[in-house]
Parts: structure tokens; C-alpha cells; sequence
């Protein structure tokens, strides 16, 4: 069982928690959290004033007000009539990782959903059960609303999972992990939905392998200049360091590290009449420098994401629910998950060219992810 | 013969798959909810994307070895080889005409398993 802290997940931690099924827990105090956002729900229900997705209808219907003794099948019917996705299902890793944003950005408190629904959602990722999300169908709006409606029908026992290697409707899962299925009250069905959890995991996917790709290019470019005889004269790195560019820097020993002691090269440094290599070789420190800066750039921004609450409305623990326009908006809260991930360019500043030490800290820190991660990843 | 144009389809697959998802924009919910970002869409085509260049490199990778062994008794650097030497261990050097489309499959199982050897590889020891 793997304690996880909801808002400051590192990337490496997500990575493992979506490439294997690792059971999950979360700290006492976010129980604590969770319980007091569903107590600011009680309360504005007990109030009966109008509150967007508590007791009224949604989108254009946001006029509609919805009795007391309806406000669970408002949300039992947003989730039903939400599952519109189409196309193949998502991999089970990307399924994985949905359920973890998901949970984590329930467990900081701000959804307003009781603990016993966030505990409902944890058992179920913790007995390997994957709701059938299809793929398509959403803009990504105020929320991935259709694939994140069919993670809820599951939750709820409806619809289809994946337990146990087989495709089977969610209910006999249900049954058979010994879970109850998910029932849910005011609010909750809302909270579920609405979030940018499936566009970020789907995302994080893409990142996890653009980064695999990544370093295997450098090795095919590296590779390929020995096999056409290229020239390693363009990855010198006074070329790069009056540049400037960290990333370029960093790529370009790469380069003269990889093609370090061949024969190969050394057999044509002299008499050979090429002047110079095409771009393709020679200018791959400023490519791959420039790829490098927007991975790390991509990787901030997702880390971010994938740490933060994107429903709305959202209770904030000293204010009653407060509807926020867009999923974008940065989170109201006390504590936002603002740490960057460990391997974020520290700096921007040029480096100075005559010093080769101010060059080693940063550029050492931003290339973090092209080592083995395994070993730094969550411990279970 | 022709994996380089299965790179090049790729490579052009990718280039129209990076058209910007957020380009366009449809309103739902009766405008209510009148612009929207289209994120989804956009985290898929990166996947789509990423797994092309993989199956591209993959070729490169293809290439690359077999042009290393044009310069034999010649040896590349000692990490260079040892790639090689994965590569090889694979797939079989091209001296005569074969099914060729497993082998691009080896090595793209190869970059994108969570036990490449690749990964193993101790090539960037100082940074």
C-alpha cells in the first residue's frame, strides 16, 4: 500500500502509479479536508439556496432549481446521461492514471464529496477494477465530462470494467471485489466529471514516451554520425556555450560523450575533403536542445495540472462554494500545489560562457529524466 | 528496401496530426459553454505523434547499425557499440533481402519496454 500525497505527486510517481497497478492510501489529514468540503455541501443545502450543480440544473438549465428530496438523482442522472463517449477504450495504464488524478484531486477537499464516495473510488482502484472509457468525445471543456462520466458509471456499477482481464459489466465486478457500488449525494456527480484528469492523463502518456523517444533519438543521431562519417567539430562546446541555450548545451555533450573514442571518427579527421555535415547531423544540438526545452517546459506545465483541482464549483474551506468560470482558473486555495518538479530548469539566465561550472548545476537538473527513474519513483 | 518510406509516411502522418487541436473551437451546452479548449483531442494526437517518431527512430536505429559495419575492422565508440551490439542481438545485419517489417517491430519494442536495454546503457555518466 502506497501512501500518496494528493497535490504533490512528482512525475515519477505518477509514472509508476499509471505503468504498474499499485494500491493506494491517502494521508489522514485529507480525510480531514474531504470531510470539511462535504460539510460546506451540507450546508448549502440545508441554506436551500440556489448553488450551481447542488440544487439546480446544469449547463443552460443553471435557472432550474432541483427539490431537496432529488438532489441524488439529479447527479445519479448527470452521470447516466454524461456517458456519451465513443471510439476504442483507453489503455489501461492511461485508465490508471485517471483514476489517480482524479482521486487526488478529490482528496484536497475542494469538490465538496463525502469520504465515503472518495473511499469507493480508492477501493476500486485498489482492487485492480478499470472502467471501459472510451476514447472519444470530449472537448475538454469545464471538464473531460463524457470519458469521465463512464469512470463514474463504473464506480456506480454500471456500465463495463476491466477486472481481472476480462471485459465484464461493472456491477458482477463490483460484487465480486466485495465493493459496494458508488452512491452518490448531492454534488458528488459533479464532482466526478467535471476535471481535466482524462486530457492529462492522456497527455502524461504522450509525455512518458516522448521522453523515452527522446533519448533514443539522441542515440540514433549519435549512431548515424559515425555511420556516415559525419564530423563530431559541431558539437564543440564553445559553439553552444556562446549560444547560450542550457538545453542545447547539455545535448551537444551528449553528443561528443556518445561519439567519445571512435575509430571510426578518428580515421577521417585528417584528408577529408567535406567541409561540413548537413544540418541533420550537425545541427542536432540545436534541435534536440530546443525538443529538450519544450519537454521540460510541457513537463511543468502537466505536473501542474495533474496535481491541481479542476472542477467547479469548488469549496474553499473558509468561504461557502464558490463557482469558478473556468477549469483553467488557478485553484483557490490556501495551499495550491505550486512546487515545481524536480527536474525544472532552475533558471532562464544566460549562462556565463567562461565558466564551465555555472553551466554543470542546471543543465544537470533539467536532463533528470533521461537517467533511470525507476529507482526514484514511489516506494509501495 | 523501402523502410525509409515508411519513415517518410510516418513523418508526414505527424505533420498533419500537428495541426493544433485549438485551432478550432465549438460552442456547447447551447453557449453556455462557447469556447472550448479541445485538450483531449490535442493529448491524443501526442500520442499518436510520439509513436511514430518512436517507429522513425526505430528505422534510423536500422539504418545507422548497418551503416556502422560498413567501416569495419573500424569500431565506433564503446557506448555507440554497445548499442550495436543491442541492436544486433535482435536483429540479423541485411545481407540479403528478408521479411523486413518484424525487425522495425524488435527495435520499437526495444526504446518503448519498460526493460530496454537502452535504458540500462550508462551513456551520459557525467551529467
Amino acid at each position: 500500500m502506497t501512501l500518496i500525497t494528493p497535490g504533490s505527486l512528482t512525475l515519477a510517481e505518477i509514472k509508476t502509479l499509471s505503468d504498474t497497478h499499485v494500491a493506494i492510501q491517502i494521508p489522514e489529514n485529507n480525510w480531514a479536508r474531504v470531510q470539511a468540503g462535504a460539510e460546506t455541501v451540507a450546508r448549502i443545502v440545508a441554506k436551500g439556496e440556489p448553488a450551481y450543480g447542488i440544487n439546480t440544473g446544469f449547463g443552460k438549465l443553471a435557472k432550474v432549481h432541483i427539490p431537496d428530496d432529488q438532489l441524488a438523482q439529479l447527479q445519479t442522472n448527470l452521470v447516466r446521461s454524461h456517458a456519451v463517449g465513443v471510439g476504442p477504450i483507453l489503455d489501461p495504464e492511461t485508465t490508471r492514471l485517471i483514476a489517480i488524478l482524479k482521486i487526488a484531486s478529490l482528496a484536497q477537499g475542494y469538490s465538496g464529496i463525502q469520504s465515503e464516495s472518495l473511499r469507493t473510488a480508492i477501493a476500486i482502484h485498489n482492487a485492480g477494477i478499470l472502467p471501459c472509457i472510451p476514447s472519444q468525445g470530449s472537448v475538454g471543456a469545464s471538464g473531460d465530462l463524457a470519458p469521465l462520466a463512464h469512470y463514474t458509471l463504473a464506480l456506480m456499477g454500471e456500465g463495463e470494467v476491466i477486472y481481472k482481464n476480462q471485459v465484464q459489466p461493472a456491477a458482477k465486478a463490483l460484487h465480486d471485489a466485495g465493493i459496494n457500488p458508488l452512491e452518490l449525494h448531492a454534488k458528488e456527480g459533479l464532482a466526478f466529471l467535471n476535471g481535466t484528469q482524462v486530457s492529462t492523463a492522456i497527455a502524461l502518456r504522450g509525455l512518458f514516451k516522448t521522453k523515452q523517444v527522446f533519448r533514443a533519438a539522441i542515440l540514433a543521431g549519435a549512431l548515424s554520425v559515425d555511420a556516415a562519417k559525419g564530423s563530431d567539430a559541431p558539437f564543440d562546446p564553445r559553439i553552444h556555450e556562446v549560444r547560450g541555450h542550457l538545453e542545447q548545451i547539455e545535448v551537444a555533450k551528449m553528443y561528443r560523450d556518445l561519439l567519445s573514442g571512435s575509430e571510426i571518427r578518428a580515421s577521417h579527421l585528417e584528408n577529408d575533403d567535406r567541409v561540413q555535415d548537413p544540418y541533420s547531423l550537425r545541427c542536432q544540438p540545436q534541435v534536440m536542445g530546443a525538443i529538450l526545452q519544450q519537454i521540460n517546459a510541457q513537463s511543468n506545465i502537466l505536473h501542474t495540472e495533474a496535481n491541481g483541482v479542476t472542477d467547479n464549483p469548488l469549496s474553499s474551506p473558509s468561504r461557502a462554494m464558490s463557482s469558478v468560470a473556468a477549469t483553467s482558473t488557478p485553484n483557490p486555495s490556501p495551499s495550491p500545489p505550486t512546487a515545481l518538479p524536480s527536474h525544472a530548469p532552475k533558471s532562464v539566465a544566460l549562462p556565463n560562457a567562461a565558466s564551465p561550472s555555472s553551466l554543470t548545476a542546471p543543465s544537470a537538473v533539467s536532463l533528470h529524466f533521461l537517467r533511470r527513474t525507476q529507482a526514484s519513483t514511489a516506494a509501495s | 528496401m523501402i523502410a525509409h518510406v515508411t519513415a517518410a509516411a510516418l513523418v508526414s502522418e505527424n505533420k498533419t496530426l500537428a495541426h493544433p487541436a485549438s485551432v478550432d473551437s465549438l460552442p456547447t451546452s447551447a453557449n453556455q459553454e462557447d469556447h472550448v479548449s479541445m485538450a483531449t483531442f490535442a493529448a491524443r494526437k501526442l500520442c499518436i505523434i510520439a509513436q511514430n517518431v518512436e517507429t522513425v527512430v526505430a528505422i534510423e536505429l536500422l539504418a545507422a547499425a548497418q551503416g556502422i559495419e560498413f567501416h569495419r575492422p573500424l569500431r565506433t565508440s564503446q557506448p555507440l557499440e554497445s548499442l550495436h551490439t543491442q541492436i544486433r542481438n535482435l536483429v540479423p545485419p541485411y545481407n540479403e533481402d528478408r521479411y523486413f517489417a518484424p525487425d522495425i517491430a524488435k527495435i520499437g519494442l526495444l526504446m518503448s519496454t519498460n526493460h530496454c536495454n537502452l535504458d540500462s546503457l550508462d551513456l551520459f555518466p557525467s551529467s
